[in-house]
């Protein structure tokens, strides 16, 4: 039996168009003549095919057409090398996500054993990790077994240094490239990751524009942290090679408020992308400032949990819809709001994620647990079973039919929990409506001693004593103990460069 | 709530990565277009016309510029920029006959190629109406093509894992350890197995129960004929999940013996020699949707003007991708009947049924047209026929031409006379007349109605 499989050696759109005899095109196959793949060097020129690219007049239409790279071919297109990579994986994922549980999981374990595999033969942490742990064969990992694997902590990864990097790295998952993340611990971990396991990262990105059916046309803003240009010719590298999309503009999260709201004005982005307490900032600065940014359509929150009324407030001030993507820097997006509701979905295809109990355990739904993450892809500095020190309350299966474990959602990190005198621990679930009828533009709580909370807050005069009374009332609700509450006003609510912004904070030490 | 669809066994290359999979590059250029097609099958008519029309604004741009023939149709048209084309501009394009394919096929080929089409690929074929036809395709233009076939086999929910049969005009019996193109460039497959549409079809019923694939894909004929012998011989094969066929006009009857015979489904794939698949049967419903990421399909009066749905008229198919010969508004001399859109939700056209070849086509007095099918049980069960052709010799008078080793008596040619009035429904005036052989046509088929009655010219 012969095998005609196709072989790497591929057609190249440079080359003449040479003659070639054929007895025929049969439809029926099998055909083992024939492996065209289009394109495959980035930047071939599609002079000829210079018909203006399609636009997209209803995004729930989800008629964006990919970008063409062979000239006279605009529809259906031919994108180029990295575009039909990008659009080979969102077929995938397009499939992938109505899987049934069992079956996602039953792919993330044969992922998840290529990938300790490789651990175990190129990572020197691992290699060591298995030899002392004994306890773990190749083709035995099972999701039982694998509970029993150990969980690597934020310390043990700023401990291993390099032995977590692997050696070697299959030639087809590219060169490493570097996340710096500080998360709220303010000690900056840096994690290592391929070219492949960007490429990944850049899928789900794409994936969340299709599911939110984000007009590619458009122009996208972000208020971001990092080094960056303040425009952009495209929506970038998820994007890039597979569609034609519009301008992005970006500013710093560092700015101030009132800068950051003239620049969106000044911009007018279809989409703004930044962290849910920015957005939520910037909605209460609009309010107060009468000044209200034109043409934008959602808003895409990340990183942190944003605040409990921001969907509230996005939709009575602005009239747009908020999309959430609970992302951390070591991993990319880790799960995206589903489209129809507004829990998250976990990325299973990129990330094995777990909500453990205290014991180890799986979380039920409606239990909140530690978040601990296997990056699937990542062959450059496997993290595997790594607890990002995320608390997270596990959901229900989806009613959308998606397959994808559902997070309902992130409750905090444990410096986020608060504790009483009776020692009972919790994420204090933050009502936003006992702000509403107050100055109130931004708050934070910082837990003092077991007995008491300060509020901090920022606001254009001090609270009255009847306004005090009301909070008071509401947190009593809220917090489900008599703490002793003390209101400090402040003009701003500090944080570090790109730190996530904290509504709750703990300054107890030690373990809680 | 949309329901999971089957668990694809996709295909990985890259060391390490096992899902979501990184098929090799053709197999990531497939998978790019099933993107693409998963997506444009649901929009709606307009927005799909409107990408249509993009990609024949470029198509005739080229052809204008570099295809000898095309080089004076936009004036020939009353347009004076390929932009101009629209559904109702196009209407003054002029149709492409065959013949003038035939008479002077150098004068379709391009004489010049934009980059990244790939190689020129020349074709040789029997053509869709058995006439011989020298044609020039691109790989690009069959690589669309080779994404249509893969879009049936995922339409029809085919488990790529199991064993696939293909009865195939080229090439000798032989067995595979994949599907082949396009399946093998994406997908783990199970292996295949492929004999000679040509063998004898208890040799073929033969194969297939030895065999034992669970997919089989063949002519629409060649399937009836498998079928018919499986049911004389009361063999039937093991486990045979789905049938395509394509080729041919389906004959009558042959869906519901599949499933009675065979419990197996049967899906119709409408396609031509030159231009590849055109329609493919609704994955959910009985009609043909047109593959219109590939092909611009016109159902036409014969006064020019498209049919409304419910209306037949002739097949005008204009490929949207082939730039080295291109075929423009080109006449497949196939009628066929549109129909309203389909409840399935996809915005691609629907064929309601394809009547068959002009030739085929049988009319009456009263201007009715339908496909001239008589491959009936009552010509062996009333005399001793051998061969038989009947002609349509005016829109009134048939002529049944015939084999066998007597003449037919009086009464034998009454009782065929009744059933063909019965099957036609209409009271012909039928001539019997004995031959001793029953000519084949110019592609060597042998065809079962001919129509030579003069007939209404666009």
């Amino acid at each position: 039996m012969k095998d005609h499989r196709p072989t790497s050696t591929a057609w190249s759109p440079t080359r003449s168009n040479k003659r070639q005899a054929r007895t025929g095109v049969d439809p029926c196959g099998p055909d083992d003549q024939f492996h065209w793949c289009g394109p495959l060097q980035e930047g071939s020129d599609p002079s000829n095919c210079s018909y203006p690219p399609a636009t997209v007049d209803n995004p729930h239409d989800r008629v964006a057409i990919p970008a063409s790279s062979v000239a006279g071919i605009g529809f259906p297109a031919v994108p180029s090398a990295r575009g039909q990579t990008m659009l080979a994986l969102l077929f995938q994922l397009e499939r992938s996500q109505w899987l049934a549980p069992q079956q996602i999981l039953g792919h993330q374990f044969e992922q998840l054993r290529a990938l300790i595999d490789h651990a175990r033969a190129q990572v020197p942490y691992y290699r060591d990790h298995l030899r002392r742990a004994q306890i773990f064969t190749l083709a035995g990992i099972s999701p039982a077994s694998f509970a029993r694997w150990p969980v690597l902590s934020r310390a043990d990864v700023l401990g291993a240094d390099e032995a977590l990097l692997a050696r070697n790295l299959p030639a087809a998952h590219g060169a490493f490239a570097w996340n710096t993340t500080t998360g709220s611990t303010g000690q900056p971990v840096r994690v290592a990751t391929s070219a492949l396991g960007a490429l990944f990262q850049d899928a789900l990105v794409l994936r969340s524009h299709f599911w939110y059916c984000l007009d590619l046309s458009l122009k996208f803003g972000a208020i971001r942290s990092g080094d960056h240009a303040p425009s952009a010719a495209d929506w970038g590298s998820a994007t890039r090679g597979s569609f034609d999309t519009g301008p992005a503009a970006f500013f710093g999260l560092s700015e101030d408020l009132g800068a950051q709201l003239d620049w969106l004005c000044r911009e007018t982005p279809a989409y703004l992308l930044s962290r849910g307490h920015t957005l939520h900032s910037l909605i209460h600065e609009s309010c107060a400032s009468g000044r209200r940014p034109g043409g934008l359509k959602a808003l895409l929150s990340f990183a942190d949990r944003p605040p409990d009324d921001l969907r509230a407030l996005a939709r009575e001030v602005w009239d747009v819809p908020v999309f959430d993507t609970y992302s951390a820097g070591e991993f990319g997006a880790l799960a995206l709001q589903c489209p129809d509701h507004e829990h998250l979905h976990v990325q299973s295809e990129n990330a094995l994620l777990e909500i453990l109990r205290e014991d180890g355990s799986a979380c039920a739904p409606g239990e909140v647990g530690r978040v601990v993450v296997t990056d699937l892809h990542n062959f450059a500095m496997p993290l595997i079973r790594y607890a990002i020190g995320d608390y997270a309350e596990a959901g229900e299966p989806c009613p959308c039919g998606r397959g994808l474990p559902v997070i309902r959602r992130i409750a905090g990190r444990s410096s986020n929990m608060a504790i009483d005198v009776n020692g009972r621990r919790f994420w204090p679930l933050l009502s936003p409506f006992m702000w509403i009828d107050t100055p109130i533009t931004q708050r934070q709580f910082v837990q003092l001693t077991r007995a008491r909370i300060e509020v901090r807050f920022v606001a254009p005069r001090d609270l009255t004593s009847a306004e005090e009374a009301i909070i008071r009332k509401g947190l009593l609700s809220t917090f489900r103990h008599p703490f002793e509450f003390s209101f400090v006003r402040v003009a701003e609510i500090a944080r570090a460069p790109g730190a996530k912004f904290e509504e709750f904070i703990s300054s107890l030490e030690g373990p809680q | 709530m949309r329901t999971a669809g089957p668990d694809l066994p996709f295909y990985s290359t890259v060391p390490g990565i096992v899902w979501p999979a990184f098929p090799p590059e053709a197999g990531q250029a497939m998978l790019a277009a099933q993107f693409q097609f998963d997506q444009s099958q649901w929009w709606p008519a307009e927005r799909m016309r409107e990408q249509q029309f993009r990609q024949l604004h470029l198509l005739i741009a080229h052809a204008t510029a570099n295809v000898p023939h095309y080089r004076d149709h936009l004036m020939h048209a009353g347009l004076s920029a390929p932009e101009h084309i629209s559904p109702e501009t196009f209407l003054r394009w002029p149709v492409l006959d065959k013949r003038d394919l035939q008479s002077d096929a150098q004068r379709f080929e391009a004489t010049s190629m934009p980059a990244g089409h790939g190689d020129w690929r020349l074709v040789t074929t029997s053509g869709s109406s058995g006439e011989p036809l020298r044609a020039a395709t691109t790989d690009a233009a069959i690589f669309v093509q080779h994404a249509l076939v893969l879009r049936s086999q995922l339409w029809y929910g085919f488990d790529f894992r199991r064993k696939h049969a293909f009865l195939r005009t080229f090439g000798a019996s032989e067995r595979f350890p994949d599907w082949g193109s396009p399946a093998n460039a994406v997908f783990r497959t199970g292996p295949s197995t492929q004999t000679r549409a040509t063998d004898d079809h208890r040799t073929q019923l033969e194969w297939i129960c030895r065999e034992k694939p669970e997919y089989l894909k063949a002519h629409a004929v060649t399937i009836r004929a498998i079928l018919e012998e499986s049911r004389r011989s009361g063999r039937v094969p093991d486990g045979i999940r789905a049938i395509i066929v394509y080729g041919e006009m389906l004959p009558h009857g042959t869906r519901e013996l599949a499933r009675e015979l065979w419990h197996a489904a049967l899906f119709d794939v409408y396609s031509a020699s030159e231009v590849g698949s055109i329609a493919f049967q609704c994955p959910e419903h009985a009609g043909l949707h047109v593959q219109s990421e590939h092909v611009y399909v016109e159902v036409l009066r014969d006064d020019g003007s498209p049919c409304a749905p419910g209306e037949s008229g002739r097949v005008i198919v204009t490929d949207l991708h082939n730039f080295a010969m291109p075929l423009i508004r080109y006449d497949l001399r196939d009628h066929a009947r549109l129909a309203d859109p389909c409840p399935c939700g996809r915005g691609l056209p629907v064929l309601e049924e394809i009547l068959g070849r002009s030739g085929q086509i049988a009319v009456d007095p009263s201007g009715r047209r339908f496909l001239g099918h008589l491959n009936l049980g009552f010509w062996t069960t009333v005399a001793p026929i051998i061969q038989r052709q009947v002609v349509q010799l005016t829109p009134a008078r048939l002529e049944v031409r015939y084999v066998a080793q007597r003449d037919l008596s009086p009464g034998e040619q009454a009782e065929i006379a009744r059933n063909i009035r019965v099957a036609m429904r209409y009271d012909y005036e039928i001539a019997f007349t004995r031959v001793a052989q029953i000519a084949r046509n110019a592609g060597g088929k042998f065809d079962d109605f001919v129509s030579i009655a003069p007939r209404v010219g666009v």
